[in-house]
C-alpha cells in the first residue's frame, strides 16, 4: 500500500482549554484531530486542576510544518499559562491526502 | 436556639452523608461513588431545582420579582468587592489571586443552595420558589465583577472566551432549561414528573453529597500548604456576605425562608463556574488557592455551620 511519512502531535491538556485547542490545532492546519479524557500526575500538581474535569489528550496527525506550527503556538500561547505537554512522534501513515 | 437548629439541620440524609463522606475519606477509606454517576447526579439536581424555580417564577407577578432582583444584582456586585478586599488586605494575596478568590465568593454554589432549600423543607419554613432564577443571576455577575477588577492580568481573548464558558456551560444552561421548563409547563402539568424531580430529590442529593464529601477531604488536605489566613478568610468571608444578604433579603421583602436563602446564596463560593472561568480568564491565578478555599474550606463550613446560622439571621430580623 501507498505509505507516507507524518507527524503524530500528541497534546495533554487540562480540560478547561480543549475547545481554544481544537480551534489553534485547526487554524495551524491539522485537517482532524481526536480527543480523550486522561488522568495523571505532573509537575503542576494535576490533582489542582482536576476540578474543572480530568485532562484531556489531543491527538493529530499532520506534516512536519503543521507539526513545527503547533508547536510553535503551544510555546506561545500555553506553556508558561496552562498545565500543557505535547511531543511529536513520526509515524507512518496510508492514503497521504488525508493528512 | 442556635444548638437546636445545627442538630435539625445536620440531621438530615444528604448532610449526614456528606461528613460521612468526608471523615471516611480523611481516614483514607474508599466511598467514592462510579465517576460517571457524578455528572449524571449534577446534571438532573440542576434540572430539578430549575424547574422547581420555573413553576414558582410561573406564578409570580413582576412586581414581586423587581425587589429580590434588584437585591441579588447589588449583591452580586458587593459580595465580590469584599472578598477581593478582605483577600488583598488581610490576605494579603497579590491582584490576581485576589481576583480570582473575589470570582469564586461572588459566584454562589449550586449545592450550597440546595441543601438550605432542603433544610428549610426538613423544617417547615416557607420560602420564595423563584429563588432559583436568582441562583442564575447570582452565578454570572459575581464572576464579571471579579475578572474585571483583574483585567489588566487577564489576556483579552481570556476575558470572552471565560465569560462563554459562565454563560454557556453547563451548571448556567441546565438551570435555565430547567427554569424555562418550569415556568412553560407550569406545576399543574408537570405533577407526572413530579415523582422524579421532587421526589428523589433528597435520595439523589445525598448521592451528590457523598461526592462532594469526598472532594471536600481532599481539597482539606492541601490546607498545609496554603496556610491558615486562607482558612480563616474562608470562614469570615461567607460570614459577612451572609449577613449582608439577610439584610438585602430583608429591603427587598422577602420571607424569613426567602432571607435565608438569599443570605446562603451570598454567603456560598462556587466550585463548578468560576474555577472553569478563571482559569481561562487568569491563567496565572494559583488554582489550588482558590479550589482549596472554596471547596475544601468555605463549601464545608457553610452546610454544617452556615446555613443554621443563616437561617437563625433570618428569623432574628424578619
Amino acid at each position: 500500500m501507498n505509505t507516507v511519512n507524518r507527524q503524530l502531535v500528541t497534546i495533554i491538556a487540562e480540560s478547561v482549554i480543549e475547545q481554544k485547542l481544537i480551534d489553534d490545532v485547526k487554524e495551524c492546519g491539522a485537517k482532524g484531530y481526536s480527543v480523550g479524557h486522561v488522568r495523571g500526575e505532573g509537575q503542576t500538581g494535576g490533582r489542582a486542576l482536576d476540578i474543572t474535569g480530568s485532562s484531556i489528550r489531543l491527538e493529530t496527525v499532520v506534516t512536519e510544518a503543521v507539526a513545527d506550527r503547533i508547536l510553535a503556538t503551544l510555546g506561545e500561547k500555553y506553556f508558561d499559562r496552562y498545565a500543557v505537554v505535547a511531543w511529536v512522534t513520526p509515524v507512518v501513515v496510508a492514503r497521504p491526502n488525508r493528512f | 436556639m442556635i444548638a437546636v437548629s445545627v442538630a435539625d439541620t445536620l440531621l438530615t440524609a444528604p448532610l449526614v452523608a456528606f461528613v460521612v463522606a468526608l471523615i471516611a475519606t480523611l481516614l483514607k477509606f474508599e466511598v467514592r461513588l462510579p465517576e460517571a454517576l457524578y455528572p449524571i447526579l449534577s446534571t438532573f439536581l440542576l434540572l430539578a431545582i430549575g424547574i422547581k424555580g420555573g413553576k414558582a417564577l410561573a406564578d409570580a407577578s413582576l412586581r414581586d420579582l423587581w425587589g429580590p432582583l434588584l437585591a441579588a444584582l447589588a449583591l452580586g456586585i458587593i459580595t465580590p468587592l469584599i472578598a477581593f478586599a478582605a483577600m488583598r488586605t488581610l490576605g494579603r494575596f497579590q491582584v490576581v489571586d485576589a481576583a480570582a478568590l473575589a470570582a469564586h465568593y461572588g459566584s454562589v454554589s449550586a449545592v450550597t443552595f440546595t441543601v438550605v432549600l432542603t433544610t428549610l423543607d426538613a423544617r417547615e419554613i416557607q420560602f420564595e420558589g423563584y429563588m432559583a432564577g436568582l441562583l442564575a443571576v447570582l452565578e454570572i455577575i459575581g464572576i464579571v465583577v471579579a475578572l474585571f477588577l483583574a483585567r489588566k492580568s487577564s489576556d483579552g481573548s481570556g476575558w470572552k472566551s471565560a465569560l462563554g464558558e459562565v454563560v454557556r456551560g453547563r451548571s448556567i444552561a441546565l438551570l435555565v432549561a430547567g427554569l424555562l421548563i418550569g415556568a412553560i409547563v407550569g406545576a399543574e402539568r408537570l405533577e407526572p414528573t413530579d415523582p422524579l424531580f421532587s421526589g428523589l430529590f433528597p435520595g439523589v442529593l445525598a448521592l451528590f453529597l457523598i461526592e462532594m464529601g469526598v472532594t471536600a477531604a481532599e481539597r482539606l488536605r492541601d490546607i498545609r500548604s496554603t496556610g491558615v489566613r486562607l482558612v480563616l478568610l474562608g470562614i469570615a468571608i461567607p460570614l459577612v456576605n451572609g449577613a449582608l444578604g439577610a439584610l438585602a433579603g430583608k429591603a427587598a421583602g422577602l420571607s424569613t425562608g426567602g432571607i435565608a436563602v438569599l443570605a446562603t446564596l451570598a454567603a456560598s463560593a462556587s466550585y463548578i463556574a468560576a474555577p472553569a472561568a478563571v482559569r481561562i480568564a487568569l491563567p496565572k491565578a494559583n488554582p489550588s488557592l482558590y479550589i482549596t478555599a472554596s471547596l475544601g474550606v468555605t463549601f464545608p463550613f457553610n452546610l454544617t455551620i452556615g446555613i443554621p446560622l443563616y437561617i437563625a439571621m433570618a428569623q432574628a430580623i424578619s
